[in-house]
């Protein structure tokens, strides 16, 4: 199997070799990207406004220029009680763009048990949890839904197997998932679907 | 993404946190006449009395250059993918340093796998992601797959990677990916 990466005439290795060491665990894109899109896009839309009002004060452009009509549009303004909610609303603003910058970015993936980096998506987890439901007797249909920390589980059976089903569902996800390094917790629901005729 | 450009990312948001801070508490002291004695009235004399001068016009049109094409250099960091195509290998002698063609030997590495029970198909590439030069697998499995068994397995192809790639600086991810339902497939060869 390795001689498809090393020249054909070189001892084997294999297995005396240590692996690649592992990679960092998959992160989502996380929402600093989509934010900082945003804040680019605006630099991008104020050098746009200060191009244009520098073009209207060389009179190379007509109309009025725009910071010009944002300063008046500031100016001669009393103190209000409008203000208190527009200061708590930037407060609160401000404190949820801190805890972005600053969190870091959820995995994306779970770790299986392995000297190099491999890993399982949540989709695959769900439907490994699935597929392994579905397989144990008396089960009529499975369904599941996974998070890196938790998967649920829904299976339909008659109303004689309930209990039975329910430790077998139980036992087989966890099983499937346990080359997992964390595996997540599994919670199983199962509901009847009639007796037997 | 570039951890230059996540870190960037990462101070700008907090920049825009600490902008709304101020603005908050400034709308707060205002309002409440706390700590500075601000006027009753709002005044942006002082600052349309800039706009008087004759420097203004260039600098407002150098500000808003730089600012363009800082927010295009910006937003166009977002968008840059981090293949690595081309790696160097440690040769002998001064001349000629071995070159390997990253993506091949992922590529190799991917076929090695794709040839498990359990694997229906499999690709490699290398990247470069947080700072670490990565080969990056991704393989799709069957939902009968024997997860520690390809677990193993994957060791083997890593262990056979850092033996012909010969860099300390490598590093592998597998992404293993379910597809399909349920029904046990037999492989028909």
């Amino acid at each position: 199997m390795s001689t498809a990466l090393q020249a054909a005439d070189e001892p084997q290795h294999g297995t005396d070799e240590t692996p690649l060491p592992r990679a960092k665990t998959p992160v989502t894109i996380g929402k600093v990207f989509g934010l900082s899109v945003l804040w680019s896009l605006l630099l991008i839309a104020l050098g746009v406004v200060a191009v244009r009002d520098a073009l209207v004060h060389a009179d190379l452009l007509d109309g009025r220029p725009w910071t010009q009509q944002a300063l008046d549009f500031l100016d001669g303004h009393t103190a209000g009680d409008w203000l208190v909610p527009v200061a708590v609303l930037c407060l609160l603003l401000a404190l949820w763009l801190l805890v972005v910058a600053v969190k870091p970015r959820p995995r994306s993936e779970a770790r299986l048990q392995a000297d190099t980096g491999v890993f399982l998506t949540k989709t695959s987890l769900r439907r490994l949890a699935t597929s392994a439901a579905g397989d144990v007797d008396g089960v009529d249909t499975a369904d599941a839904r996974a998070t890196l920390s938790r998967v649920r589980v829904t299976a339909t059976t008659t109303p004689d197997q309930v209990d039975a089903v329910q430790a077998g569902v139980q036992a087989a996800v966890t099983e499937r998932l346990a080359a997992l390094v964390q595996p997540p917790r599994v919670d199983v629901r199962v509901t009847t679907t009639g007796g037997t005729p | 993404m570039t951890r230059t450009t996540l870190s960037a990312d990462r101070i700008a948001t907090a920049v825009v946190a600490a902008i709304l801070a101020v603005v908050g508490l400034l709308a707060l002291m205002w309002r409440f006449g706390w700590v500075l004695d601000l006027p009753a009235r709002s005044s942006t004399t002082v600052v349309a009395d800039l706009e008087t001068h004759a420097w203004w016009p260039w600098a407002l049109g150098v500000a808003g250059v730089l600012l363009v094409l800082v927010g295009l250099r910006w937003l166009w960091a977002h968008l840059r993918t981090s293949g690595v195509s081309q790696l160097n290998l440690p040769g002998t002698g001064s001349e000629g340093r071995l070159r390997v063609n990253g993506k091949a030997a992922a590529s190799t590495a991917a076929d090695v796998l794709a040839d498990n029970p359990g694997v229906r198909s499999a690709r490699g590439r290398l990247t470069r992601d947080r700072g670490q030069l990565v080969v990056d697998l991704r393989a799709s499995l069957t939902p009968d797959v024997d997860l520690e068994d390809l677990a193993s397995v994957c060791d083997t192809v890593a262990a056979d990677l850092a033996h012909v790639l010969e860099r300390s600086d490598l590093y592998c991810r597998v992404h293993l990916s379910v597809t399909g339902s349920g029904a046990a497939t037999s492989r028909v060869q």
